[in-house]
């Protein structure tokens, strides 16, 4: 992927490209932005300037900045994402929970909790990156501690609950099924607004004049 | 310039950045490293190239500009963009807005020498 460029300019554009991908950016789109930005570093390095000219001394600060100004309505694009994961996760449970072997009752607030935690990691990633330019490295590590505290707090919670009260909450199998189909619309939802203009336009012709 | 002079620029050149890139791109398609060794052409070399981009892509949401790629004879996949027909009003528009608000700054910053005293003063 760059073979030809000199390695400060290599890592970053690497860094970049790790970033967008463990972001969910989809695979053409990436592919068309990494060769944007290569092109530029090449440009850069042909004039003696450093990749920090290019993209500023966070690298991974300029690719969420460039991710989310393609996007339409991020936070509700996030919120969304979270919404539907949280509905298809309880609802698969709930649908799920009574057939599986040993067990004799709904699921109770434990385990709808536990189910929480994907969504809860893809909402804090997303916040994440809707903010980090203004975070910062540090920032954003203290973050992610706290989110595992918290994460860990709430387990243990949730479970001196389960222990002390049995199940507080249950959901059966029929809302459970509503739960999925409400979840996997705000899922597609989420996804069509992270379109972008870059990935509809791919393949557009260029002019002639 | 210092730290406070750049960053008073930056802060200066946010509202009126995407319209100088709206320009470039009326003058002829371009691509990214063009737009910005343009800017820092024209004195404005407090902007980052990268933060071109951000600006570009919103441009392109809005369906003000689009763009294209173009196969150069390194092989390289240079992306070029082009104004589109909105494009074109949005950048008149943003050039009457500057106008008027460039000039009234100006009369605010130089204003001509004062000769008397106050209003109001005996």
């Amino acid at each position: 992927m760059n073979a030809s460029l000199p390695a400060p300019f290599s890592t970053t554009l690497r860094d970049v490209d790790r970033y967008w991908r463990t972001s969910g950016v989809p695979r053409s789109e990436r592919r068309d932005r990494i060769h944007e930005l290569r092109t530029h570093l090449e440009d850069a390095a042909a004039q003696g300037r450093g990749p920090e000219d290019v993209v500023g001394p966070d690298a991974l600060a300029f690719a969420a900045e460039w991710i989310l100004a393609d996007r339409r309505h991020p936070w509700a694009s996030a919120a969304l994402r979270f919404v539907g994961m949280l509905a298809v996760g309880w609802g698969a449970v709930a649908v799920l929970f009574p057939h599986l072997p040993g067990v004799s009752s709904a699921p109770g607030i434990q385990t709808l909790g536990m189910m929480s935690i994907p969504a809860l990691s893809v909402l804090g990633k997303d916040v994440t990156q809707m903010n980090r330019g203004r975070l910062g490295r540090r920032r954003v590590a203290a973050l992610a501690l706290a989110a595992v505290l918290v994460a860990g707090a709430g387990g243990a919670a949730l479970g001196y609950l389960q222990a002390t009260r049995g199940p507080v909450v249950e959901v059966s199998a029929g809302a459970g099924a509503a739960l999925v189909l409400v979840g996997v619309v705000a899922l597609v939802i989420a996804w069509r607004l992270r379109l972008t203009p870059r990935g509809r336009a791919s393949g557009r012709p260029a002019p002639t004049a | 310039m210092d730290t406070d002079g750049s960053e008073r620029g930056s802060r200066i050149l946010r509202g009126i950045l995407d319209a100088c890139l709206l320009s470039l791109v009326a003058e002829r398609d371009r691509y990214g490293y063009e737009l910005a060794a343009e800017l820092r052409r024209a004195g404005l070399g407090i902007v980052r190239d990268g933060s071109i981009y951000p600006l570009v892509a919103r441009l392109e949401r809005r369906n003000l500009i689009e763009g294209y790629v173009v196969r150069t004879d390194r092989g390289q996949r240079r992306r070029y963009y082009r104004i589109t027909a909105a494009g074109r009003t949005e950048l008149d528009e943003a050039r009457a807005l500057w106008d008027q608000v460039a000039g009234g700054v100006h009369a605010v910053l130089h204003p001509p020498p004062a000769g008397g005293a106050p209003h109001g003063d005996a």
